[in-house]
């Protein structure tokens, strides 16, 4: 009788199990939906790949009104475009979520907007393979999104080892090469990484889009090639987040031809690709493209000439903003169809 | 007096016939081009390494090498997730790619070997010097000299990627040496999908003897002895499985068109 009773409230457990997996499963894709195209948007700033540079993030909106000193929303309906790559190569990353996350919020109440894109290193943090690679994460990043109990554990293991070694234990140097040697071999402490990062920041990023269209501008990290310009925007967003999620195989978010990580928009001869330009462009519906993703070589000064490719329908706005890219700000402000840029060589 | 002068010349002109041997270029066909590089390859000195000139998924590094003869550049790739760690990228497939070409007698990969940079295993890859990318020919109008060559290259090019599960056709992936237009085929990180099925849209039109003979060749034996170092138990059986269906489709085209409209 026991073991029935027992029976029967593991069977009901399984239901609610599945029940709560579903209904988890259904809200994530509510924001499938997620609205990707605007019109009459008076004026857009769009920002290149910050990669964890905070500090030249908010040079960037406050040299551009996006906030004020005390970097509150001061963008009024303004719509704020980051096109993705907050992550890796800097220390900054988990701040610049934090700011955007807020901004987020207030830009709503005044009637503007913050897109914050999908880029290739947030799905790389998602999918935890941002390891592979040494450069990537940097210490600051991985302590600053490993859990506080796990990071204070793993700091007194640091510090326990360098007693018993007689080395002084606050050195700077050797803690970074304490998490150095973590994020190359330590899978244990790679997965606590993954597991906060996605808990919080995944579960942001994955309700945001990979494309969206703003007056008949389109906004993506890489680009769209040819083989994705006949898709609708909203199924290239679905498909990515489900991708994030885990409902499908990573495919949009990897291959070199996604959204994600196409780069001929930036680097192939402008006169031998005009006409698969002019085939993307007419798929889309679209006048121009803002792509980040590729950052602009040769030149170091920002500008408009530098930035814009094909006649001025694509426009590069990775100007290696970063340090790690030498530190050239910049924004693209578009007002109606007039593009200028906001950076080392003002031009409004 | 004057005859001694000669002898001196003479012996001088010798001496640099023999140092000039020595110090000739690195040949450019055939087996012995394929062994030379790697040889290269191997033992030639790293003189610079740039991590962050090239990007994208592999983001490999440019590698300056020297052997105090030839100065050259090579590419490294270290990105090591097989199957089953997803998304599956791996400098592995690179070398079992380059092997397997050896085996079929094919030279379209350009050669590389596996070294440790930096304390870091990966594949090292000889770059093409003055190249174009099949894309960019197409585009640009530039006919090949030698039009029925260039065809049958990228007839076996299209059998290799069936044979490797490579994604096919990929125009950027083929590089074309302007000196020459000798045609070679790069990229294979994410090769050797565990499936026995030829690639859709894929399609295998006619084949050379040579490398249909050697096709035939390639036992199961052979290939788990060479390839159990880079490819897992599935990759390998999708591998053998693949061969034999490009045996099978080869000879269908055979029974349907006739020998010689099919093997060259």
């Amino acid at each position: 009788m026991l073991k029935i009773i027992g029976r029967k409230r593991k069977n009901v457990f399984d239901y609610i199990l599945l029940v709560l997996f579903l209904l988890f499963i259904f809200t994530q894709l509510c924001s499938a939906g997620t609205k990707c195209i605007w019109c009459g948007v008076d004026k857009i700033v769009a920002v290149g790949d910050i990669h964890g540079d905070y500090q030249n993030f908010i040079l960037i909106l406050k040299g551009t009104g996006i906030v004020d000193e005390n970097l509150n929303w001061a963008g009024g309906k303004i719509h704020l475009v980051q096109i993705g790559d907050v992550m890796d190569r800097g220390p900054g990353a988990k701040k610049v979520f934090d700011l955007l996350m807020r901004l987020e919020k207030e830009a709503e109440k005044a009637g503007g907007m913050v897109h914050a894109l999908i880029g290739n290193h947030e799905f790389m943090n998602i999918a935890g393979i941002s390891f592979d690679y040494p450069s990537y994460v940097t210490p600051e990043q991985f302590v600053s999104f490993l859990p506080a109990k796990y990071r204070k554990k793993k700091e007194l293991e640091f510090k326990e080892k360098a007693i018993e070694k007689n080395h002084s234990s606050n050195e700077i140097n050797g803690l970074n090469k304490y998490w150095t040697q973590l994020i190359r071999n330590d899978r244990v402490a790679q997965q606590k990484y993954v597991d906060a990062f996605n808990n919080k920041y995944g579960k942001w990023i994955r309700k945001h889009n990979t494309v969206i269209k703003i007056n008949k501008i389109i906004f993506v990290h890489g680009g769209i090639s040819e083989q994705y310009s006949t898709w609708k925007l909203k199924d290239i967003n679905m498909h990515v987040r489900m991708e994030l999620m885990g409902l499908k195989p990573y495919k949009l978010v990897y291959e070199e031809g996604g959204p994600l990580w196409f780069r001929d928009l930036a680097k192939k001869d402008e006169d031998i690709f005009k006409q698969d330009v002019d085939s993307i462009f007419t798929n889309l519906k679209c006048k121009y493209m803002v792509i980040g993703h590729t950052p602009l070589t040769g030149s170091t000064v920002v500008s408009k000439e530098n930035m814009n490719r094909f006649q001025g329908r694509v426009w590069i706005i990775d100007t290696g903003i970063s340090k790690f890219f030498g530190g050239h700000l910049s924004a693209l402000i578009i007002k109606n169809d007039d593009f200028f840029v906001w950076g080392e060589r003002h031009e409004n | 007096m004057k005859i001694r002068f000669v002898y001196i010349i003479v012996f001088f002109i010798s001496l640099g016939f023999l140092f000039g041997e020595s110090k000739k270029p690195l040949s450019e066909q055939g087996n012995m081009f394929q062994k030379e590089m790697e040889d290269y390859l191997k033992k030639a000195e790293i003189v610079q390494v740039e991590k962050d000139k090239i990007m994208g998924r592999t983001a490999l590094w440019e590698i300056t090498l020297d052997n105090g003869e030839v100065s050259r550049k090579a590419y490294f790739k270290y990105i090591e997730r097989s199957r089953p760690k997803i998304p599956p990228d791996s400098f592995k497939y690179e070398i079992a790619a380059y092997e397997l070409s050896k085996l079929l007698g094919l030279e379209i990969i350009p050669p590389l070997v596996e070294r440790e940079i930096e304390g870091i295993n990966g594949s090292l890859q000889i770059g093409i010097e003055e190249f174009i990318t099949e894309s960019y020919r197409k585009r640009s109008g530039d006919i090949p000299p030698d039009k029925e060559n260039f065809q049958r290259t990228k007839e076996t090019i299209r059998i290799f990627e069936n044979l490797v599960y490579d994604e096919c056709n990929d125009e950027d992936d083929i590089f074309i040496q302007k000196k020459d237009w000798k045609v070679w085929r790069v990229d294979f990180t994410e090769a050797f999908f565990p499936s026995p099925e030829l690639i859709l849209n894929c399609e295998i039109e006619s084949c050379s003897r040579k490398l249909y003979n050697n096709l035939q060749n390639i036992s199961d034996d052979l290939i788990k002895a060479q390839f159990s170092l880079y490819l897992n138990k599935m990759e390998i059986k999708a591998l053998l499985g693949r061969n034999k269906n490009i045996l099978k489709k080869i000879k269908e085209l055979i029974e349907e068109r006739g020998e010689e409209a099919v093997l060259w």
